[in-house]
């Protein structure tokens, strides 16, 4: 079977942060790919370089203090990270879209809502409605820095009406319907009504339906839901599956919530400490995982009630990014570590078939 | 055997006044939101009762009120059988507090000795005597006395909930309400904290609400768990009855959209109904417009609290029997 | 609020005007004073009733249009008032809208060009900017742009050859406007454009400064990531959803810079030749005439009073998240 070509893919990407306290390597080496239709699931403790890792795809790392030290990003087999903020805006929103951790500052206090749902369908709709073709959109190989052609240019032409005529009842009634499909009850009134008029459910959902118009082929979801009652995530891990149905979008799902990661994805990577330390199917991974650290994890996700089962807790704390140990990252805290593995590094290597771990247990 | 009653609450009824515009004030037409309305139980000494429901059901609403920082605007409270509100401040010491975010409810300023030991303050103390609790109390919920002279800014979020904890227990009290103590915190370090209050309860004869949203947390540690909806009780019971019998239709749907660390047991719920408006709340059963039960009655009266079996009862027509 | 400004400033007017001069009508009359007339005066206004009654009916006057008369001239304040505010209101409002017009794409360029060749171009400019005194600033501009280079007319408010417009509203534009004379109108403005620009030369940098921090902050916003992703182009991100977040502190910088307009005209008036509050207050201030310089410093805070009042609608204007109480 011919392998398919990832959406998306990382390689070997390190990601460091200068503060005052030194240097934070926010990643460490990262490698993954996301194919086409895919939901990755992405979990690991807080500050362990999730968010940092959503950023540099979508090209939003905040840079200074970030730098993107080493490793490429391809997107559709480009390499997009040495492209300029104006370059990587002709393939953000109908290629990359990203959802933000705090559904609470992600939508601009002072705009109405459906005017900033209407803002990605006309994004979509200038873009003509179709996904990005960037065999057009770039004018070169993959591994060539030159110059662009923009999404106008390629744009079919029946697409290049003038801008004013979009902002129509059309795309109003549009903003309706998608206001409704992310089961808004009174989409009318949502759609005039400010953020701070919703609550972090509602406005969660409107990112959620921001996702939807445009129809984006990959979706970085950075813990949508972590903010959110189980209901409200319920419905909108339901929207997400919609969306990979629908559109055939991929989505690299971040999450520090096991749970939630075995309910969305088709693959999931455990990060820790800026390194990826297993990756599987999500049935692999629950079922028989390699890892010293995804094992902890499982065994300290509260199940059951505490006169029947007893909470594992991993000693110790998370190690300061500043100063990472030599060896394996987990080392201090692991109960298995052997003395290779302060001295070097596991690398993450395929030890059964679709399921790889970084980990000198397993060779 | 029959456990004593350590804290009753009945018919409590708390009112909200909504932000008003300039018309309402001119029309002097004050509205009202009812975040609790009409909520009775009681907490058994030595138990963990856990309360869940949706954000904004008035969980927090209800703990600020036993904590005795709000006012009902009807019904009573008791502690050890004497009116809350009527007690003197020192015993009100008996209750303490750890809320969700440490950020907020540590002040900045201080040292953690100090935090720790703000609840001596009003006490006859030597200051030997003081630093020695504080240390003693520090290493109970896990940390070492060098943190003592740090900054709440120089600690983890776990760190600094562990501190809260020590603060909360540093003078021996009976009753301790815990709102959303671990919801800021990653899994792992919510083992701990989770082990650590556990163990503490047993050390202390302590008694907890414990609140949140994750219905796995409160199912862990809870052995009785309320479920609010929309500021009513709509079911309480032993933990066992709630997870193996849920029998309101809001519990039901809650327990199916909890998310289980396990691919081969996903969420299949597709319909999940709209939250409801606490300004305008729904007539009768405030759930009747998401309740795939709703009958003609559910939209008129609103149902009693209704005994099941000796530790289970549930609010809702489908049960009553009469 | 504004409220206790008002009955401040015309307690402090009140008691100045009375602690300097603590019978006026005398000062008015002059030096031989014919008695009759003198009681008759005083008995006019009030200035035989007890201190506290005398207070009652300024501050009465002060609100039924009464503001004393000038005794140089014999006109009533107000009427004097009317004559030379137009220009001022024309002065100001020009020069609120070029610092605006300088102050704000400057304060942007500086936030988006953070740490590069541009920002601290711009930075160097508004130090310089806030630096140098105004009349500095006026004398030189005058000097160059008027007398060496002559772009541009050095006084006066209209060519001789261009016949004034008809009094309307006595702001010269605004009558040549509704009077249809689109030639009274460019004239006028090429006439006010060398002092309301020094003007707004000499404060654009209080406005670059608030945009530039107050951009900085909003760029890194979440929303403003979010409009990125969405795949929004640059002038989107940076003009529609950053701008109008960034202006909102700006707002209140308002009624502060009308507030230092009107000092500014003090100078500008007088360098520049026109005939505004300015120079009837330098006049006044020089002439020791107590009733004029009351009533400008009554009218000053009654601009800045309307101006914390307009900015406040403003910005609930501009904020959803604010209503106006
Ligand atoms: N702007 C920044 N400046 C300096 N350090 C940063 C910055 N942003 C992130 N970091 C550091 O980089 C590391 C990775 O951060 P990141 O936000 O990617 O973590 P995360 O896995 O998303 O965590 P969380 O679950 O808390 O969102 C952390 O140690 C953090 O302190
Ligand atoms: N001081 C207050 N004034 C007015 N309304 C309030 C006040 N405090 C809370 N509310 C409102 O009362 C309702 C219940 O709030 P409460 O904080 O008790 O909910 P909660 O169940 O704790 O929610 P969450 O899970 O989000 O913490 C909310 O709609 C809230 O907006
Ligand atoms: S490499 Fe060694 S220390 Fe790291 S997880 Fe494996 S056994 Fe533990
Ligand atoms: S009372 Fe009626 S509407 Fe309410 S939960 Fe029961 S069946 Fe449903
Ligand atoms: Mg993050
Ligand atoms: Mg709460």
């Amino acid at each position: 079977m011919q392998k398919a070509h990832p959406t998306v893919s990382v390689d070997k990407l390190e990601v460091t942060y200068n503060t005052i306290y030194g240097q934070v390597k926010a990643l460490n080496g990262v490698s993954l790919s996301i194919l086409r239709g895919e939901v990755y699931g992405l979990v690991g403790e807080s500050g362990c370089g999730k968010s940092t890792l959503g950023l540099s795809i979508s090209g939003l790392l905040p840079t200074p203090p970030a730098r993107i030290t080493s490793g490429n990003i391809f997107f559709k087999d480009f390499s997009i990270n040495h492209l300029s903020d104006d370059d990587l805006r002709k393939i953000r929103g109908t290629g990359i879209f990203m959802i933000f951790q705090s559904p609470l500052n992600s939508l601009n206090p002072v705009f109405k809502v459906g005017d900033q749902v209407a803002e990605a369908i006309q994004v979509r709709v200038q873009r003509g409605n179709e996904s990005l073709n960037l065999q057009e959109i770039y004018n070169y190989g993959p591994t060539e820095k030159q110059g662009f052609k923009s999404a106008w240019d390629v744009m079919p032409k029946k697409a290049k009406r003038s801008p004013r005529s979009w902002k129509s009842d059309e795309i109003m009634s549009e903003v309706v319907e998608v206001l409704k499909s992310v089961r808004i009850s009174d989409p009318e009134r949502v759609a005039n009504s400010y953020p701070h008029e919703l609550s972090g459910g509602m406005r969660q959902r409107i990112m959620i339906a921001m996702a939807l118009s445009l129809r984006p082929e990959f979706l970085i979801a950075d813990e949508p839901t972590s903010a959110l009652d189980v209901t409200t995530q319920a419905q909108i891990l339901n929207l997400m599956k919609n969306l990979v149905e629908q559109y055939s979008t991929s989505i690299l799902f971040i999450t520090h919530d096991l749970a939630v990661a075995a309910n969305v994805s088709n693959r999931v990577g455990v990060m820790y400490a800026g390194s990826l330390v297993e990756e599987a199917s999500v049935y692999d991974l629950f079922r028989d995982p390699l890892h010293p650290y995804t094992t902890a994890l499982l065994k300290s996700f509260p199940q059951g009630n505490k006169r029947t089962n007893k909470l594992f807790s991993i000693k110790g704390e998370v190690p300061d990014l500043t100063s990472l140990p030599l060896g394996c990252p987990f080392a201090p805290r692991c109960d298995q570590a052997k003395p290779e593995c302060y001295s070097t590094k596991p690398q993450l290597l395929e030890v059964k078939e679709n399921h790889k771990v970084a980990c000198f247990l397993y060779k | 055997m029959k456990r004593l009653n350590l804290v009753e609450v009945t018919n409590l009824t708390k009112d909200f006044p909504l932000s008003r515009g300039l018309i309402e004030v001119l029309s002097r037409k004050r509205k009202f939101m009812r975040v609790l309305d009409n909520v009775s139980f009681s907490v058994l000494k030595g138990e963990t009762l856990g309360i869940v429901g949706e954000s904004g059901s008035g969980k927090t609403t209800l703990a600020r009120i036993l904590l005795g920082l709000i006012k009902p605007n009807s019904g009573k409270v008791t502690f050890m059988g004497e009116d809350l509100f009527k007690l003197r401040k020192l015993n009100k010491l008996e209750v303490q507090a750890v809320f969700q975010d440490p950020d907020s409810s540590l002040d900045p300023m201080l040292q953690v000795k100090d935090i720790v030991s703000e609840p001596l303050l009003n006490e006859k103390m030597s200051k030997e005597e003081v630093k020695k609790s504080v240390i003693e109390m520090l290493n109970r919920v896990g940390l070492s006395e060098e943190i003592m002279n740090r900054y709440p800014f120089e600690l983890s979020g776990g760190q600094k909930q562990r501190v809260a904890i020590a603060r909360a227990l540093i003078k021996k009290p009976k009753f301790i309400v815990l709102d959303e103590p671990t919801s800021a915190l990653d899994v792992s370090i919510q083992a701990q904290l989770l082990n650590l209050l556990i163990k503490l309860q047993e050390e202390f004869g302590l008694t907890y609400l414990f609140i949140s949203h994750n219905v796995n947390v409160v199912n862990y540690v809870s052995d009785r768990v309320a479920v609010i909806y929309a500021g009513q009780l709509v079911e309480i019971g032993a933990v066992d009855d709630l997870i193996n019998n849920p029998l309101h239709p809001y519990t039901k749907l809650l327990s199916a959209c909890v998310p289980h660390p396990n691919p081969e047991n996903r969420i299949t719920v597709k319909d999940f109904g709209e939250v409801p408006s606490l300004i305008n709340p729904p007539s009768g059963c405030r759930f009747h417009p998401r309740c795939p039960y709703a009958m003609e009655i559910c939209k008129k009266i609103s149902p009693k609290l209704e005994k099941i079996s000796e530790t289970h009862w549930v609010a809702c027509h489908l049960f009553n029997k009469r | 609020m504004s409220m206790f400004v008002l009955i401040g400033v015309t307690t402090l007017t009140f008691l100045i005007s009375r602690v300097v001069v603590p019978n006026p009508a005398r000062a008015w009359i002059g030096p031989k004073p014919n008695p009759d007339l003198l009681k008759a005066l005083m008995k006019k206004y009030h200035f035989d009733e007890p201190i506290y009654m005398q207070y009652f009916y300024y501050v009465l006057g002060l609100f039924t249009g009464d503001w004393g008369i000038d005794p140089y001239s014999s006109i009533p304040i107000l009427t004097e008032i009317g004559m030379y505010l137009p220009v001022t209101i024309e002065l100001t409002v020009l020069s609120l809208i070029f610092s605006m017009i300088i102050g704000i794409p400057l304060g942007v360029l500086s936030a988006t060009h953070r740490g590069k060749a541009w920002d601290n171009l711009v930075r160097l400019s508004y130090l310089i900017s806030t630096s140098i005194p105004i009349f500095v600033v006026a004398l030189v501009i005058l000097l160059v742009l008027g007398y060496w280079l002559k772009i541009f007319p050095t006084s006066g408010q209209l060519s001789l050859n261009v016949a004034r417009p008809p009094t309307i509203t006595g702001l010269i534009m605004v009558d040549a406007l509704l009077t249809g004379n689109i030639n009274a109108f460019f004239d006028n403005l090429y006439h006010m454009l060398l002092p309301s620009l020094t003007l707004a030369l000499s404060s654009f940098g209080i406005i670059t400064r608030l945009v530039r921090s107050s951009m900085i902050e909003v760029l890194e916003m979440e929303y403003i990531k979010t409009a990125k992703v969405k795949g929004l182009d640059r002038n989107k991100v940076f003009y529609k959803h950053s701008l109008r977040n960034a202006l909102i502190p700006t707002v209140t910088m308002l009624a502060l810079l009308t507030a230092w307009f009107l000092g500014g005209s003090l100078f500008i008036e007088n360098i520049f030749s026109l005939p505004g509050m300015g120079r009837y207050t330098t006049q006044a201030l020089l002439m020791f005439n107590i009733p004029a310089i009351m009533g400008t410093t009554f009218l000053f805070t009654l601009i800045i009073v309307a101006m914390n009042f307009i900015a406040d609608v403003l910005y609930a204007l501009l904020d959803p998240r604010i209503t106006l109480e």
